[in-house]
């Protein structure tokens, strides 16, 4: 089958990448090495491989490869700050032991990042229905909500902007 | 997945024409959350895809002078439920997008896609029901309009001829005040699809109280229980007797199947139960705006 090259921008950098129509988002990523986006389901249900298109939080195992032609993807490798320090989210699940296998934390770290971007102080139920879509078989929801709430308080002593990546 | 070719038109026309020349080998997409998954199984193996996503023109959610709503093919159930919501219009239709997959997903997600795949359990198909919706399709032959309630055939099979393409969803926003309701009886409470639902709409003319009722899941085509509506139109005041004769006229318009997620007869007790809610939670928000 014909390869096409798809450009759009990762994390802050351009990439050109060829593809097959069919490859998904999710395999593109993790064939070029960003692998923090976890095969899971592959059917829309796990929310492990969630990514931001364009700022909106999508899973990247429903969408190809080619449709984020000239769109800007994001992962959990793109919320580190340039001098490595980790994001105040990716902190949060660390101090508040939201993490157990690991394997959901990174799509956990994407749909929590979308939700303070549009939510600063969300509400319990915001924090719940902003991860409804990500399944945690291991650590249960608790801790995950804990590190939210923790991640939206330490954002918030950030300079203006300087959490948004 | 097999291997596709992946066309992305830029204009309507040029969908069509791919559709037109290629038939029984294209497939069009729009948000693809149910296509891809169906691609992935092998269930359909499209030679060529073509994505919509790029059409502008079907990209756009329009009110008319005449006060028609319009829903183009690609708006996803996000902003969808963002542009009802702001405007505070089509309660039941807002409570769908809501109980549709989960927030992630419903940024992909269209409400074009949801009637189109014609699933029993299809979330917008109720509500949309319930207002009397109709989608416009295109082809090289023209446009089409069909009612929702007519467009879907039985599972999986819409009145779509080959090279035809849904295009949008519209919807006559009601010109009285109403409110609207669609409740859903699933396993969990995101992620899952309807083991039985209904939307319930009651619209307050001067003096005659009306009301739709619509069941999700539990018919292989969509149901209006237009026996119930009969009996409540004008009835302001929902004592329980007519909740409860109400009910049973749902149960009566229905004929669900038992499957994976629920057996025939639970789905007959929840379509029940739900009808009772839905009309008791109609009641109780119509109190609230008065």
């Amino acid at each position: 089958m014909t390869k096409h090259i798809v450009r759009f921008i990762l994390n802050g950098r351009a990439v050109k990448i060829e593809v097959e129509p069919r490859t998904t988002l999710l395999r593109t990523l993790r064939e070029i090495g960003v692998i923090s986006v976890k095969r899971g389901c592959e059917e829309g249900e796990c929310g492990t491989c969630t990514v931001l298109v364009d700022n909106s939080p999508q899973k990247s195992c429903m969408i190809l490869a080619m449709e984020v032609e000239g769109r800007s993807v994001t992962t959990s490798e793109g919320l580190i700050f340039p001098d490595g320090e980790l994001h105040p989210i990716q902190q949060a699940f660390i101090d508040e032991g939201a993490i157990q296998c690991g394997y959901c934390t990174p799509g956990m770290v994407m749909a929590t990042y979308a939700l303070l971007m549009r939510s600063p102080d969300p509400t319990e139920e915001e924090v719940r229905n902003a991860l409804a879509g990500n399944l945690c078989r291991c650590t249960g929801y608790v801790s995950i909500f804990r590190a939210v709430k923790k991640a939206s308080a330490m954002m918030k002593k950030l300079p203006q902007g300087a959490g948004d990546r | 997945m097999l291997a596709f070719e992946l066309e992305r038109p830029k204009t309507l026309e040029a969908a069509l024409g791919i559709l037109a020349d290629n038939p029984g080998k294209a497939v069009p997409k729009s948000g693809g959350t149910d296509l891809i998954i169906w691609m992935k199984k092998r269930t359909i193996h499209p030679k060529i895809l073509v994505d919509l996503a790029l059409i502008k023109d079907l990209s756009n959610i329009t009110i008319s002078e005449n006060g028609r709503l319009s829903v183009g093919t690609n708006v996803t159930l996000n902003r969808l439920e963002d542009y009802l919501d702001e405007r505070e219009v089509l309660p039941a239709l807002i409570d769908a997008c809501r109980s549709h997959s989960d927030f992630t997903l419903r940024n992909k997600a269209t409400m074009v896609g949801n009637v189109t795949a014609a699933v029993p359990s299809g979330d917008m198909i109720p509500a949309l029901c319930c207002y009397d919706a109709e989608v416009e399709t295109a082809s090289l032959e023209g446009t089409r309009h069909i009612s929702v309630l007519d467009f879907i055939l039985g599972p999986k099979k819409n009145a779509l001829d080959p090279g035809e393409i849904a295009t949008r969803i519209n919807i006559p926003l009601p010109e009285v005040a109403g409110t609207g309701c669609y409740l859903k009886s699933t396993r969990r409470s995101a992620l899952d699809l309807a083991q039985a639902s209904v939307a319930c709409v009651m619209l307050c003319r001067t003096g005659v109280t009306e009301y739709r009722l619509s069941c999700g899941a539990v018919s292989p085509i969509p149901v209006r229980v237009f026996e119930a509506e009969k009996m409540l139109r004008g009835k302001s005041n929902l004592t329980p007797s007519l909740i409860e004769h109400s009910a049973e006229l749902a149960v009566e318009a229905v004929n669900p199947i038992t499957d994976v997620r629920s057996s025939r007869e639970y789905r007959l007790q929840m379509i029940r139960e739900l009808t009772k809610r839905a009309l008791a939670l109609c009641q109780k928000r119509i109190q609230e705006v008065a």
